[in-house]
């Protein structure tokens, strides 16, 4: 409590005077615990990071009571958006960024489990389904989200389930994929913001490669990547956090071994609760044995999914989204002391 | 109250026996035990040196040497130990050590696991009175591939033993039973064997249980009846007994006075001839015949019926009963069968034990909860833990037999902790407390001699830390 004292005392909002943060340790970009490390946040933007750092000229000097380290990155999700083309079969230019919903509790839920940033995806019932989008949990408009980046990636849906409906999108597979030959790398800024791809098997994954070759993308896989998850080797993969039915033996060996085959594990929570991203990446880390990859399938590769590396990380030129807890966010016995968005102090332990 | 012959609870057979003869029936137990122990798949004998170990909740040696000879714990301590490693060898000083970085604990023990054994899962039909222990595989190999998987990923998680019941979503579950792991990772029966039901409640956590709190009530009144009547046909048969005695004795007297009779009547019968008169003496014998002395009925006997002695067997003690029960009404009314009838009750699930802690307090009654929680809608675990514990509650922490559930056990125990649960607390629900009332204590849940070598290894800040290093140890 006294550590989360100081640092709403510490970071007035925002952080026009740099400050250094000296907490008992930082959580550096390969998950460990790097005690005596400092941090010097300036203007939302983490400026330094490393063992005796000097407060800078003008500014001010903190010592927090507990383990600094990146907020959550959320790589995909539904959740307090509501982004959705009715009827048109292609709609590229749908921003989820015009669909969040600042009232939503999700905001204050995220905050409450770490999560600082989440990309936003419009509803997938369309083939080319529009802008994903970024989102800080917390800006400085009154604490509201904030738009971060309204158009991450472009968001295609190769699940037929969800396009198979011919007033919104072509009949199966196929349809789709002709439709994104003919369109998805006309798709204005699409070149530089990439794609994400929601496939559910082989033949989605495979058809996208080839329609979408060239551009930056990452894979939301979903149905059972037990089956098709060989051929995500290398590429970036947002998985589905598990729903407390969804856990199984197999579940976890197939994300050691997609882990194992070079697969780069995020993880999104869909229309799940927040507080379920850490609990996924605590398992990762138990499937996998590499609690590194773990905490980045939650802050920085999930970022990488939405097509940032200066999120998710602590580390010079990465927005400073921080959270304070008791002990390295990966041991279950952890909790939350304060979390700070953009380099304000958003969240204090409740 | 008399009791059947077949209920009667098992006797040490060297009960009274004074201490050197003790000494040595367990020295042969022990000796007996190993070759067991090898035939489970282990057979090797070596040291793990580590930088600590949890020897038990609370108590942490450091550094640690850990013992273990033919899958099973000879010991450990702060220095290596000294010795040949003989049989009984807390020796290790010719075995092999294996240096490792971290801290060694024992594995965890899941009072309610889903690890089911294909003989068992594939019936839809289960009867109430099977019994999990007759169902489990050999230990060979490829003896249930699956359930050897399913164990091994257990294991992986630090599962060092389990309870195993009945999945069958009967009235009556029958009896399950704890186990420990082999080498071939298949489940050997170990502890006391307990005798599930599963009231209406219980389905919420798909238990799958149909019978309801009067119906639970009425199995052990209807055994009671029955046992009773047993008593009451004791007490018939010697009636009978006597009663077929006093017959025969009649029996006797009256074919010795009919012998007389006939005789005395051949005299008269001749002097009848001349008579007329031969109504009155047809009148006399007809008389006499109504004389003679009835059989007595030999009383039914009660049929024994196997579920039942199983009751008859949780009342006199035998077995554990463990109810899976989860609304207030259920609870109640499982622990007012076993105050009448003094039952060894386990609440299992109790999604709202909590609210009747002190009544579970009072009775002495433990519950075993589940990690998967009921639901969103459902009070935090963390909670309900922590409501049952300040009560005085003995709480253990279960996987729910929710399958997956077991990688999750320590991750979701640790969050107990990040509530403000004391972690030698938490840590006691997931060992010492589950091994003691599944029967395992010595046997599991912590690092003494005798117990399984089936431990884990974890180089955070304790076992609930997935920010490092953790590993289980399968004995070799």
């Amino acid at each position: 409590m006294i550590s989360t004292i100081l640092l709403v005392i510490a970071c007035p909002a925002p952080q026009e005077t740099p400050t250094l943060l000296r907490p008992v340790a930082v959580v550096g970009e390969d998950g460990a615990l790097h005690e005596g490390w400092e941090v010097v946040i300036r203007d939302g933007i983490i400026q330094a990071v490393g063992p005796e750092l000097k407060t800078p000229p003008g500014g001010r000097s903190v010592r927090l009571g507990g383990i600094l380290a990146p907020g959550f990155v959320d790589a995909w999700s539904w959740s307090g958006c509501d982004a959705a083309a009715e009827s048109l079969r292609l709609s590229p230019a749908l921003l989820a960024a015009e669909g969040v919903d600042v009232d939503s509790d999700v905001w204050e839920d995220r905050l409450k489990a770490g999560v600082t940033t989440v990309q936003l995806l419009p509803r997938p019932t369309n083939t080319l389904s529009g802008w994903a989008a970024i989102a800080a949990s917390s800006g400085p408009d009154d604490g509201a989200p904030q738009i971060v980046e309204s158009r991450s990636r472009q968001a295609v849906s190769l699940i037929p389930g969800r396009i198979a409906d011919d007033r919104k999108g072509p009949l199966g597979l196929p349809g789709a994929l002709d439709d994104l030959a003919e369109n998805l790398q006309a798709v204005d800024g699409v070149g530089d913001a990439g794609v994400l791809a929601l496939v559910e098997d082989a033949a989605g994954v495979d058809g996208f490669r080839s329609v979408a070759a060239g551009l930056p993308r990452a894979f939301v896989a979903l149905g059972d990547p037990g089956v098709y998850g060989g051929i995500l080797a290398g590429d970036l993969v947002a998985l589905p956090v598990p729903g407390d039915s969804d856990w199984n033996p197999r579940g976890l060996e197939v994300w050691r071994r997609l882990h194992e085959g070079g697969a780069w594990i995020a993880f999104g929570t869909g229309n799940r609760s927040p507080e379920r991203l850490r609990f996924a990446a605590m398992a990762f880390s138990r499937a996998t044995g590499d609690p590194a990859a773990a905490l980045a399938s939650i802050t920085s590769t999930a970022a990488a999914v939405a097509g940032r590396s200066d999120i998710g990380r602590i580390a010079p030129g990465a927005r400073a989204d921080l959270v304070l807890w008791t002990a390295h966010p990966l041991d279950a016995s952890a909790r939350i002391i304060g979390v700070m968005t953009g380099g304000r102090m958003t969240q204090a332990n409740r | 109250m008399a009791r059947p012959p077949f209920s009667g609870r098992s006797i040490l057979p060297f009960r009274g026996v004074r201490t050197p003869a003790l000494a040595l029936a367990a020295v042969g137990l022990l000796a007996s035990a190993l070759p067991a122990q090898k035939e489970a798949g282990y057979g090797r004998s070596y040291v793990i040196e580590a930088d600590a170990a949890w020897v038990a909740p609370g108590k942490v040696v450091a550094p640690a040497f850990l013992s273990i000879q033919d899958g099973v714990i000879q010991g450990v301590s702060r220095q290596k130990p000294r010795g040949g490693g003989g049989l009984l060898g807390f020796g290790g000083g010719s075995a092999k050590v294996l240096k490792v970085k971290g801290t060694l604990a024992a594995g965890v023990v899941d009072a309610w696991s889903g690890l089911v054994p294909a003989a068992l899962g594939d019936s839809q039909n289960q009867p109430s009175w099977a019994t999990v222990a007759d169902g489990l595989p050999r230990d060979m190999e490829g003896a249930d591939p699956g359930l050897a998987a399913e164990i091994l990923a257990a294991r992986n998680s630090g599962i060092a033993a389990a309870f195993l019941g009945n999945p069958a979503s009967q009235l009556r579950r029958g009896t399950g039973t704890p186990v420990l792991f082999s080498g071939r990772n298949l489940p050997r029966p170990g502890g006391d064997a307990a005798l599930e039901f599963a009231l209406g409640s219980a389905r919420r956590m798909g238990a799958g249980g149909l019978l309801e709190s009067d119906g639970f009530k009425g199995v052990f009144e209807e055994a009671v009846e029955w046992r009773d009547s047993v008593d009451e046909h004791v007490e018939k048969m010697e009636k009978y007994e006597k009663d077929l005695e006093a017959y025969q004795e009649k029996l006797d007297e009256f074919v010795e006075e009919k012998e007389k009779e006939k005789e005395k009547k051949e005299g008269e019968e001749a002097a009848a001839a001349k008579d007329e008169n031969g109504e009155d003496a047809k009148k006399k014998g007809k008389e006499k015949k109504d004389e003679m002395p009835k059989r007595p009925k030999r009383p039914k006997t009660p049929s024994p019926r196997t579920a039942r002695n199983q009751v008859l067997g949780a009342i006199d003690g035998d077995f554990q009963v463990r109810v899976h029960a989860h609304s207030v009404a259920d609870i109640r009314a499982a622990v007012e069968v076993a105050l009448e009838h003094h039952l060894d009750l386990v609440v299992v699930g109790g999604l709202e034990a909590d609210l009747v802690a002190e009544t579970l307090a009072d009775a002495e009654i433990p519950v075993i909860l589940s990690i998967a929680g009921g639901g969103e809608q459902d009070r935090a675990l963390s909670q309900r833990w922590a409501r049952l514990q300040d009560a005085g509650v003995e709480v253990a922490l279960s996987s729910g037999g929710a399958r997956g559930g077991h990688a999750l056990l320590l991750l979701r125990a640790g969050e107990l902790v990040a509530t403000g649960a004391n972690s030698d607390a938490v840590w006691a629900s997931l060992t010492t407390i589950p091994a003691r009332l599944l029967g395992l204590s010595g046997k599991a849940g912590r690092l003494v001699s005798g117990a399984t070598g089936s431990v884990v290894l974890f180089e955070g800040s304790s076992p609930f830390d997935a920010s490092a290093s953790f590993r289980s140890h399968i004995p070799k």
